[in-house]
């Protein structure tokens, strides 16, 4: 069988990918308390709404909307730390 | 005002948390509105980053396969070999929790039976005081009244 040759090992994207994790992890530890123990529940234990609600004392329509306002709240995160990083590159500045 | 990205819908599908009209209604506005759809991509990508961060954390923090076989082991010897009590009643009752209590019960009758029934009747039937004890109270008695004697003196 042949393999095809794999850029897993590259170091350009072995640092890419550390930055996107070390972004996600800036942009976690930016929610609230409340933010990231829902989300911390939802990834990381695979709880459904109506398990959150019961260990956190939250309503289920309160998990759904904590946990999709902190999607999102992350995800302009991460764009605004991808402009950042893009602007760095086309200034010539080096990468914090 | 509401905004598509306020649209809670989006992340309860990627959940599976959608009733299944819902879950319809959502697919077929997904399919009519590119905008909603485009919002749905970036969620979904933005999910499938986290559970890749967290898996990889999950990942870091977890026993190898080697100390979860181990421990799966001792903890299988551990509860092939239950201890005395335990045992006894798991066998007579299937109880394991009421050892302690019951052994506790089962010595205080051996206690009360031996008392009882051994050492009293033995004690009623010798009747007699020991030799040693009527000693100690003449003894008693003597020094009594040698301390009496001396505070009238």
């Amino acid at each position: 069988m042949i393999e095809l040759a794999s850029d897993e090992g590259d170091p350009a994207n072995i640092s890419e990918r550390n930055e996107d994790k070390a972004g996600i992890l800036k942009a976690l530890s930016s929610l609230n308390r409340k933010e990231q123990e829902v989300v911390r529940l939802k990834f990381l234990h695979e709880l459904s709404y109506k398990e959150i609600a019961e260990l956190t004392g939250l309503k289920t329509g309160n998990v759904g909307f904590i946990l999709h306002s902190s999607l999102e709240k992350m995800r302009q995160i991460l764009q605004e730390q991808a402009a950042a990083r893009k602007s760095n590159t086309l200034s010539g500045a080096p990468r914090v | 005002m509401k905004t598509i990205h306020d649209d809670t819908r989006l992340s309860a599908y990627l959940f599976d948390e959608l009733s299944l009209k819902k879950k319809v209604k959502l697919e077929r506005e997904l399919a009519e509105n590119p905008e909603l759809a485009a919002e749905m991509e970036e969620i979904r990508c933005m999910e499938s980053k986290l559970r890749e961060v967290f898996e990889k954390e999950v990942k870091a923090f977890s026993l190898t396969e080697e100390q979860r076989q181990l421990s799966t082991n001792k903890i299988g010897e551990k509860q092939g070999k239950p201890d005395f009590w335990p045992l006894i009643f798991t066998t007579l009752f299937n109880r394991p929790e009421l050892s302690f209590s019951c052994a506790l019960l089962l010595v205080s009758v051996v206690v009360f039976v031996v008392n009882d029934m051994v050492l009293v009747p033995a004690l009623v039937e010798s009747k007699s005081v020991p030799k040693h004890l009527e000693m100690a109270v003449v003894l008693s008695d003597t020094v009594g009244l040698m301390e009496n004697l001396d505070q009238q003196a």
